[in-house]
């Protein structure tokens, strides 16, 4: 008989959170579960550009020559989204409200110090396609802490970060596509998947390069290393053609892509997913 | 412009990063000028106060402290990340035996522990920043303020609010010199938490039992929820309502004169304390007696957390969340506008329906008109914790006076030791003006 599942639940970025946690005691699991989210609901505080006070809010109120302390984890995730946004040649831009051309600021930065300042014109930023996956690599170290490894971290359905599979000779844990026919899933260990789609929030997806929102009618799937990388490629893999995935994806190794264009069962796959898409069980 | 060519022009010119190897932080202090602090009580509120302290320039962490190897393996590695390379210690005092050099302490440990820690420190000679409540006994906290006073040294309460813009300019700008309320005749607040299982450890970091026994917890479970402990803590009255409590008697002028109350363990069946409580203060002000209620939930989080002033010409509903911060004239109130032209008051937006009064001799007809809402001008533009540690450390600098001495904070430790008192008696509790000065 297969392991328990527990399963817990928490809201914060203006969505769900999840925690599964195979076998074990239930209460062990929920202490921990508590932990975890107590790491999304900080890194929530830190990131949000809709809290004042947040440290991202700071860094979007600096003007050309001023400066700003942050917090490790808040200097991570710059660095993380800074080089998503080379690796995609702007497809994911961490600052897609900025101005454009000579008035868009840039960023410095001295990681000695953890310190942001901001050159140049204005920045905005926004890491809502990489902070929900950015909380999720955070909790599951919380989760290593507490020797919990049998973890499948879920944000909003949409960003989902897998460590050790539910159980002995279980190849991960199945995740299916949502909207995709006939039905297809994947097994996820130890690797994130994020995913993008315009049928739940409409058309949210900007494409930077032209300002407009994203119109191809694409559903995409991103797995990388971790939840932030796959949450941001997921945006990426939206805008991008399809042989710039291709390419973006043999270059990186760990990086994978599935597209579903056009509402049909066409699935174009590239990088670590080639080979890994089961007929739904 | 092609696509591709776009998105490399977008790389180009995008948020880049580089280092620079020189800090590029205007006011870092030299390290000769830099205060040197140790954090007491590596916990979840010890890490709010560091990760703030960490902001202010000129402050060096040289020490932490913690009984439980878990916290102080997490601070000393989170401070190193800032280049702080700290010392860490299981013993307070064998801290305080072998820092010599050290010239303020963060104190974040366990109510009960407030007292010996805040005052080995001030006898030690050092500056003390003490997290709310003082103490989880009357006599702690009075003990606290007599060590303050005997050793001259500076005993900062951890209650950040007093240091928060947006509650300044409402107490001074807004009440105080605009007095938008008017009469103040009622108050209230509340602080509405979701339920939540009880704090858990990881299984291999447990304190050893003899450890615990030394601390003064039963065992493990004790330790991470001493909150709900009578020996340990307060109860929730004092860890989340003491905030909004100290608002009331701060924005009312003093303590309350009377309190009753109403709590019980409603719905946690393993907590010493109560789990929600209803509180009825009575203030006297100089204008008239004033009632002001108070709710604490731990089972729910509807409405979150407030406190609010109602007046005769005005109410200000007033968070550390901007979100729940407005003021709302009364209708018969004189005109707000000349306030708004002196950036008292962010502009109304009056909704589309609202009569116009634009002609006296007109009357309108209509459903009954919205109480008109106002914002407050400020914005909070660090976390709420950081101006509070602003004003201990320029104090310990000698640059201005502490906003929440132990003496002032004793009014509201008061209030709420005789609302607790006031749950289990179930009836009025006089509190005489004596009573409430340590």
């Amino acid at each position: 008989m297969p392991d328990p599942i527990h399963v817990f639940r928490h809201e914060a970025m203006a969505t769900f959170f999840e925690v599964r946690i195979a076998g074990g005691e239930r209460a062990y699991a929920e202490q921990a579960s508590q932990a975890a989210f107590a790491i999304v609901d900080r890194t929530e505080r830190l990131l949000s550009r809709y809290d004042e006070s947040s440290e991202i809010s700071q860094i979007n109120r600096l003007h050309p020559g001023e400066v700003v302390r942050v917090c490790p984890d808040v200097f991570e995730c710059l660095e993380q989204a800074l080089s998503l946004q080379l690796m995609t040649g702007g497809a994911f831009d961490p600052a897609f409200g900025s101005p454009a051309g000579a008035d868009r600021g840039r960023l410095l930065m001295d990681r000695d110090g953890l310190l942001v300042g901001l050159e140049g014109g204005r920045l905005s930023l926004d890491l809502g396609a990489i902070g929900k996956g950015y909380a999720l690599d955070l909790a599951a170290a919380e989760l290593r802490a507490w020797d919990l490894s049998r973890v499948l971290l879920v944000a909003g359905g949409s960003s989902l970060l897998a460590l050790d599979g539910p159980g002995e000779g279980i190849p991960g844990w199945e995740v299916s596509l949502g909207g995709v026919t006939p039905p297809r899933s994947l097994a996820l260990e130890n690797r994130a998947l994020g995913s993008s789609g315009t049928a739940v929030k409409g058309e949210h997806i900007v494409n930077p390069g032209t300002g407009e929102p994203a119109r191809n009618g694409r559903r995409t799937w991103a797995m990388a290393p971790s939840a932030a990388a796959a949450d941001a490629l997921s945006t990426a893999w939206m805008i991008l053609a399809p042989d710039e995935i291709g390419s973006i994806c043999s270059a990186n190794p760990g990086i994978g892509a599935i597209v579903q264009t056009g509402g049909g069962s066409d699935l174009l796959t590239a990088g670590c997913f080639s080979g890994i898409l089961n007929p739904r069980k | 412009m092609g696509r591709r060519q776009f998105l490399t022009t977008a790389a180009a010119g995008a948020a880049i990063a580089f280092a620079r190897p020189a800090r590029l932080l205007a006011g870092d202090a030299a390290p000769s000028d830099s205060i040197s602090v140790a954090l007491l009580g590596v916990g979840a509120q010890g890490r709010v106060l560091m990760e703030d302290t960490l902001k202010i320039p000129g402050i060096r962490f040289v020490a932490v402290c913690d009984i439980w190897d878990y916290n102080r393996q997490y601070g000393q590695r989170y401070l190193r990340k800032f280049g702080h390379s700290v010392r860490a210690y299981h013993d307070f005092g064998d801290m305080l035996e072998k820092e010599k050099d050290l010239q303020a302490v963060i104190v974040a440990t366990p109510d009960f522990w407030h007292a010996p820690h805040a005052i080995g420190c001030m006898k030690a000679g050092k500056h003390v920043y003490c997290e709310k409540m003082m103490s989880n006994t009357i006599e702690g906290a009075r003990s606290m303020v007599r060590a303050m006073r005997e050793t001259g040294r500076l005993l900062q309460i951890g209650h950040q609010r007093r240091s928060n813009p947006r509650y300044l300019v409402a107490l001074n700008d807004l009440l105080g010199k605009a007095n938008l309320l008017g009469r103040i005749t009622t108050a209230n607040g509340q602080w509405n938490r979701a339920v939540s299982a009880d704090l858990g450890w990881p299984a291999r970091a447990a304190i050893p039992a003899d450890t615990l026994k030394r601390y003064g917890y039963e065992d493990m479970h004790q330790f991470r929820n001493w909150r709900w402990f009578k020996k340990c803590g307060g109860g929730p009255l004092s860890d989340l309502g003491a905030h909004q409590i100290d608002i009331l008697n701060w924005f009312l002028g003093g303590p309350p004169v009377s309190v009753m109350a109403a709590g019980g363990n409603d719905y946690y069946t393993n907590h010493e304390w109560f789990d929600n409580a209803m509180v009825l203060f009575e203030y006297r002000l100089p204008t008239g007696t004033a009632r002001a209620s108070y709710q604490v939930a731990t089972t729910t989080s509807a409405g979150g957390y407030f406190e609010q002033f109602m007046g005769v010409e005005g109410t200000l509903k007033i968070s550390e969340n901007p979100k729940y911060t407005s003021i709302l004239r009364e209708a018969n109130a004189p005109d707000w506008e000349p306030w708004v032209r002196l950036h008292y008051l962010q502009p109304w937006e009056a909704p589309a329906l609202a009569p116009t009064d634009s002609d006296d001799a007109v009357a309108d007809a209509r459903e009954t008109a919205e109480l008109a809402t106002y914002g407050l001008p400020v914005v909070l533009r660090k976390p709420v914790h950081q101006p509070h540690l602003e004003n201990f450390f320029n104090a310990v600098r000698g640059k201005g006076k502490l906003n929440c001495p132990a003496d002032e904070a004793f009014h509201s430790e008061i209030a709420i030791f005789k609302a607790c008192e006031a749950v289990y008696a179930r009836k009025q509790i006089q509190i005489a003006p004596e009573e409430t000065i340590a």
